[in-house]
């Protein structure tokens, strides 16, 4: 059961697209380049006005839901999302403010029926009458007058722990909240969490929501530098960050993958015998409901469905007017290449620490010394040899620009 | 025959429900329900925030607010800079159950209870002797 305006059949149907809503519409997608914040206070700035409440409850109901968004990003970030792209998805999920604020305003309308109910309740029993009465002096009121509870410090805590094969973060609050976040889309999930895998993935998981940066007695920070590692889109930005909107239910993979090949205005190849590797065929049942997202996060969304029980994922390549599907490992093999790295510009980096760098931040799965199948990685003077498939040496050369910025 | 009052939404039932074993604030209770849940109910911020209103408006539920210090520790100096009204920090809204909420919770909850016994005695095996 999902209770979404956007679900069928749902009552609320608070999620209708309405008349004149082409002024807002991808407000949460139309924000490339805008800081996060303004992207948000553009959001709440539209439901205010759409709302046209008084302004004190208006900016309660935007305190409340700026309040969501952040903690909902929060946890999108932890999970794997790059801060942008959680802040673009909270907003989608609050969809557009006038059909937010069209919600809020027909949760404060009295239904006529229910007066008409009530009124029969009463001439029929006294009882009933009495209740009403007494229930609506007992409200409580709204503590607005009341001063608010302060958070006794600054700071929340994050800690990574191993719970199966899943990775959790757990989120401490300086109020005694405690949450747990799975950080599901996080490339490499250890399978066991040293003190230095520890501090290596609280670096990782996001600079900006550590509490545990250390401040100077100015108050602002020590000066340390972070940097994340995006990991780039398969697709050329053209077709990668084109915005589609792919709505099916339980329809076969075969015809998603055509349907959003004509999306992107290109012909169709899918690799069936990779696909079917990954443990999906021509008719696993695909449902999504996604409205102007790019063709990168639609089929991140398929691949819920395709990766559910194996794990093994989809991707696609796009070549000449054809976008083509297979799977991860099927591409792999067909990238692979042999890349030499001049490791002179290291100075203060052994060959064995760096190794052990990569090979457990960068698909420490594949490694053929370590038990995989897909990359070897040797050293020969200050080279360092890697055949690997290509988004391997990406991963790579981002570690080698960070160590070399040193 | 009369079937039981089933036009009560049962997102109402199961918020009351939560917020009947502890106070927790919106985003917690999208979370809670889903866990609870195993993933099968999710109660959008589009239903649930109106919902809350709502439900604080006829007081079956009710508020108080949290200021949350930014965890965002590069906002801090902003904040302060600004003059933001509370010092710097954004306001966490939490609910608690009133006494009114948890009577209707009860009452949501007889009514499905009767509802479910109504359809179970329609998947019940046949009774003995009405075998052909």
């Amino acid at each position: 059961m999902t209770t979404s305006p956007s679900a069928p059949n749902e009552r609320h149907k608070c999620a209708d697209h309405l008349p004149g809503e082409v002024a807002v519409r991808g407000l949460a997608n139309s924000h490339s380049g805008l800081p996060t914040d303004q992207v948000v206070g553009d959001w709440l700035g539209a439901l205010r006005d759409e709302l046209r409440w008084r302004e004190d409850h208006a900016g309660s109901v935007c305190d409340e839901l700026e309040s969501h968004i952040a903690e909902r990003t929060r946890d999108l970030v932890l999970c794997g999302y790059g801060e942008e792209a959680a802040v673009r998805v909270a907003l989608d999920e609050l969809g557009e403010p006038r059909a937010m604020a069209t919600c809020y305003r027909r949760a404060q309308v009295e239904p006529a029926r229910r007066y008409v109910m009530n009124a029969s309740l009463f001439l029929l029993s006294g009882a009933a009458l009495g209740l009403s009465i007494m229930a609506v002096a007992s409200r409580p009121d709204l503590p607005v007058g009341q001063p608010p509870v302060e958070s006794a410090s600054e700071a929340i805590h994050l800690r990574p722990v191993l719970d199966g094969a899943n990775l959790k973060i757990i989120v401490s609050e300086p109020n005694g909240l405690v949450d747990a976040v799975t950080a599901s889309r996080l490339q490499y999930i250890p399978d066991a969490l040293t003190p230095s895998t520890e501090r290596a993935l609280q670096r990782m998981l996001s600079a900006q929501y550590l509490s545990n940066i250390p401040k100077t007695d100015e108050g602002g920070h020590m000066g340390i530098q972070t940097s994340r590692f995006e990991r780039p889109s398969s697709l050329p930005q053209v077709i990668g960050e084109k915005m589609v909107t792919l709505v099916c239910s339980d329809k076969p993979l075969a015809e998603v993958l055509t349907m959003l090949a004509g999306l992107c205005e290109r012909q169709v190849a899918v690799q069936w015998d990779a696909i079917n590797a990954t443990g999906a065929d021509r008719d696993t049942p695909v449902s999504l409901e996604l409205r102007e997202r790019s063709v990168d996060e639609v089929i991140r969304a398929i691949n819920e469905f395709v990766a559910r029980d194996s794990g093994r994922r989809i991707d696609a390549r796009a070549e000449g007017n054809t976008l083509e599907f297979g799977s991860v490992e099927y591409f792999d093999q067909r990238e692979m290449s042999l890349v030499s790295y001049d490791l002179s510009s290291l100075n203060n980096v052994d060959s064995d620490s760096l190794k052990d760098l990569l090979q457990t931040f960068v698909e420490p799965d594949g490694w053929k010394d370590q038990g995989g199948s897909m990359a070897w990685l040797k050293f020969a003077g200050p080279k360092m040899f890697v055949q690997a498939p290509k988004r391997y040496h990406t991963h790579i050369e981002w570690f080698l620009n960070e160590l070399q910025a040193n | 025959m009369s079937f039981p009052d089933f036009k009560h939404d049962p997102t109402e039932l199961i918020v009351l429900a939560v917020l009947s074993e502890s106070s927790l604030y919106g985003y917690a209770i999208t979370k809670q329900v889903a866990a609870r849940s195993g993933g099968e109910i999710k109660l959008s911020p589009g239903v649930l925030y109106p919902l809350l209103s709502k439900m604080e408006r006829q007081g079956l539920i009710a508020s108080s607010w949290e200021v949350i210090r930014s965890d965002r520790a590069s906002n801090v100096a902003e904040d302060q800079e600004s003059g933001g009204a509370d010092g710097g920090g954004r306001r966490r809204k939490w609910y608690r159950i009133s006494a009114k909420g948890k009577r209707r919770l009860a009452q949501h909850a007889e009514a499905h209870r009767a509802y479910a016994a109504l359809i179970n005695s329609f998947l019940s095996p046949a009774r003995q002797g009405d075998e052909a």
